[in-house]
């Protein structure tokens, strides 16, 4: 599943850390998401679409879609 | 490498504190039940049986340190201890009846030892959460 958390993070200029603190998760989970080699949670993606103030489907992306 | 340094949250470093601290006593009071048997109570079977609830007890107590310490990690965590749960298990019932065939058939000498076993569970374990951080870094 791509995603574009890196992209946001980015963008309010938080780190790794930043986030996963925002998050509640440590800063090995975000990175393991933003590299797409672990898709988070219904609840985790929900918790990074209020965080964001996006709709999930806003961050990540079904690649077989 | 500290627990801190592997994830800062609060709760982690508490149960990995807890963890750490349980098993280094049913790990000591493991040694004691088995030396203590052989060197300091030769024979004495009430003080065994004693040294042997202590090390139930504690074993208890460790078991649930494990699952607090498992329920405070994050999703992409808990994962990684599963599959290094299974793969112990899985080692363990495998390297296990192997090693029973190998002491019942007399190819190795002396009769089988759990020891050996709670070793190689153990390296099973570390290897398989070197492993899954490994992958997922």
């Amino acid at each position: 599943m791509k995603n574009r958390l890196k992209v946001l993070r980015a963008e309010r200029d938080w780190t790794q850390a930043d986030l996963a603190n925002a998050l509640g998760v440590s800063r090995q989970t975000v990175n393991a998401i933003e590299k797409g080699k672990f898709d988070p949670s219904l609840p985790l993606a929900f918790k990074c679409a209020r965080l964001f103030n996006l709709a999930i489907e806003e961050i990540f992306e079904d690649e077989n879609h | 490498m500290t627990c801190e340094q592997l994830d800062s949250r609060p709760a982690v470093i508490n149960t990995t504190k807890q963890l750490a601290l349980w098993t280094g006593a049913w790990v000591g009071s493991a040694a004691l039940a088995t030396l203590g048997h052989q060197l300091l109570w030769t024979n004495n079977i009430s003080l065994s049986l004693i040294a042997i609830a202590i090390n139930l007890l504690l074993g208890m107590q460790m078991i649930r340190a494990y699952i607090k310490h498992i329920k405070a990690l994050d999703e992409l965590q808990q994962k990684v201890q599963i599959e290094a749960a299974a793969i112990t298990a899985g080692t363990g019932i495998v390297a296990g009846s192997s090693y029973s065939y190998l002491s019942n058939f007399g190819v190795i000498q002396q009769e089988a030892n759990i020891a050996v076993l709670i070793v190689i569970m153990a390296l099973a374990y570390i290897a398989a959460i070197i492993i899954g951080m490994w992958r997922y870094r």
